[in-house]
């Protein structure tokens, strides 16, 4: 059990570390009837854009959004990294953890699809954009997706395996 | 291993291996990520400049008015980069503040049918290489030549994206350019500033060439355009005089027809 938990672990890790440079979504613009024109005039910004986790917190800081961009950096970068090191310790030394380290996971685990949540409120907000504006989900958003669940299940793993020892 | 020794090789795994794997994630995927995204490793050194706004003194450096009938300046701008012009602005009209879009359609290329985006665009990319400088000077256009105001010597080393503000106590007061980048005419909402810039009191080289040649060019523009006057007004006589002859050989004509037909008339009553 404990081996399967580290497994998963160490792909949710590599998938996190994969889904903060891969595109998580892009954008392609319009403008309705004038897109064609907006297209000859500025071309530049018709192009469709991706963004990677890394880059938009880096956009966002660099365009003053320095609030968001530390919200969405410890949210979705600092917090996950933290949550897979605590459940990394704690698949490897098995029931060592404090009742306090096991409370901040609980507590990191809630705050861990935030990602998801912003990138699926984005999505339906782009959606219903007027212009025809296009946003299209890229491999980062599944990897990290995937990165989150695998996570939650590791999560629960060890809380069932934690439940489990103190019981014995 | 002693408990205390457990504990620190503990933390040590807690934070290296998750954040070691992560790290190998990233490394894994950065170059298909560069790629599928914004790889801008070549264009990056590459700036769009345009000015935004110049404004001038009331009066020029010798306290003159800038105009005889007393109006305000004709404000056009060049930027001069590697010995050469890159970008020449519109001009504009009558203002002590001249503002420029980074956006003009010529009438001429519509005629022509080449509007193109890169005929509209009437910006000046640069590559920013430190040490390298480019110039911007700002000209009182006049008929037949261009007066020079004031201008300014900016490392291309210190260009970022946003915009920027330049003043002086010279004539031209303040200056504005925006910077972006990959042609992009959208200039981020930030501002930076130029430490090395040095104000021209007097045009480069370059600017006073060119400012010459098109003196000179103006200049002939006029001569020959009134000598074309002049050979036009020579025609027009010529042919007022061609007509006259003809009118007056009409009229001589006419007259000794009538003069004929009377006679003919009084010797057919004589008989009679």
């Amino acid at each position: 059990m404990r081996r399967i938990i580290l497994f998963l672990i160490i792909i949710s890790c590599f998938l996190f570390g994969s889904a903060s440079i891969l595109p998580i979504f892009s954008i392609e613009p319009a403008v309705g009837e004038w897109t064609a024109l907006a297209e000859i005039l500025s071309p530049a910004e018709m192009q469709p854009q991706s963004f990677s986790l890394l880059e938009g917190v880096r956009l966002l800081w660099q365009e003053n959004e320095k609030i968001l961009a530390v919200i969405i950096g410890l949210f979705s970068l600092l917090l996950p990294v933290i949550k897979l090191s605590v459940l990394w310790a704690e698949a490897l030394f098995s029931g060592t953890l404090s009742k306090k380290w096991m409370s901040f996971l609980r507590a990191v685990s809630k705050y861990a699809m935030l990602e998801v949540f912003l990138v699926a409120m984005t999505v339906l907000l782009l959606k219903q954009m007027p212009g025809g504006s296009r946003i299209t989900l890229e491999s980062g958003f599944y990897a990290f997706g995937v990165s989150v669940l695998l996570s939650l299940v590791v999560a629960q793993f060890v809380e069932t395996q934690k439940r489990e020892s103190e019981g014995i | 291993m002693t408990n205390k020794e457990d504990k620190k090789y503990g933390v040590l795994l807690m934070v290296l291996i998750p954040i070691a794997i992560i790290f190998l994630g990233y490394l894994f995927s950065k170059d298909p990520g560069q790629s599928h995204g914004k790889s801008r490793k070549g264009a990056s050194s590459i700036y769009s400049i345009w000015l935004t706004e110049a404004e001038v003194a009331p009066t020029k450096k010798d306290q003159s008015q800038w105009d005889v009938d007393g109006t305000a300046p004709d404000l056009s701008a060049m930027v001069v980069w590697k010995d050469q012009i890159i970008l020449n602005t519109v001009t504009s009209n009558d203002s002590l503040i001249a503002r420029w879009d980074p956006i003009a359609i010529s009438v001429g290329d519509v005629f022509q049918g080449e509007v193109s985006t890169s005929t509209v665009k009437r910006i000046a990319r640069i590559r920013s290489i430190k040490g390298e400088k480019f110039s911007i000077g700002l000209f009182d256009e006049d008929i037949v030549s261009r007066d020079y105001v004031g201008g300014w010597e900016i490392d291309t080393g210190e260009l970022r994206t946003g915009t920027c503000e330049l003043t002086s106590k010279g004539t031209l007061n303040r200056l504005i350019i925006s910077v972006t980048q990959d042609d992009n005419l959208t200039v981020p909402d930030r501002e930076f500033k130029i430490k090395g810039a040095t104000y021209l009191e007097e045009p480069n080289d370059i600017m006073l060439e060119t400012v010459k040649r098109w003196a000179k060019e103006a200049k002939e523009s006029v001569k020959e355009l009134g000598n074309n006057v002049g050979e036009k007004i020579e025609k027009i006589g010529e042919q007022v005089e061609q007509q006259r002859s003809r009118l007056e050989e009409a009229i001589k004509e006419t007259s000794k027809k009538t003069e004929d037909k009377i006679r003919e008339m009084l010797d057919a009553l004589r008989n009679k």
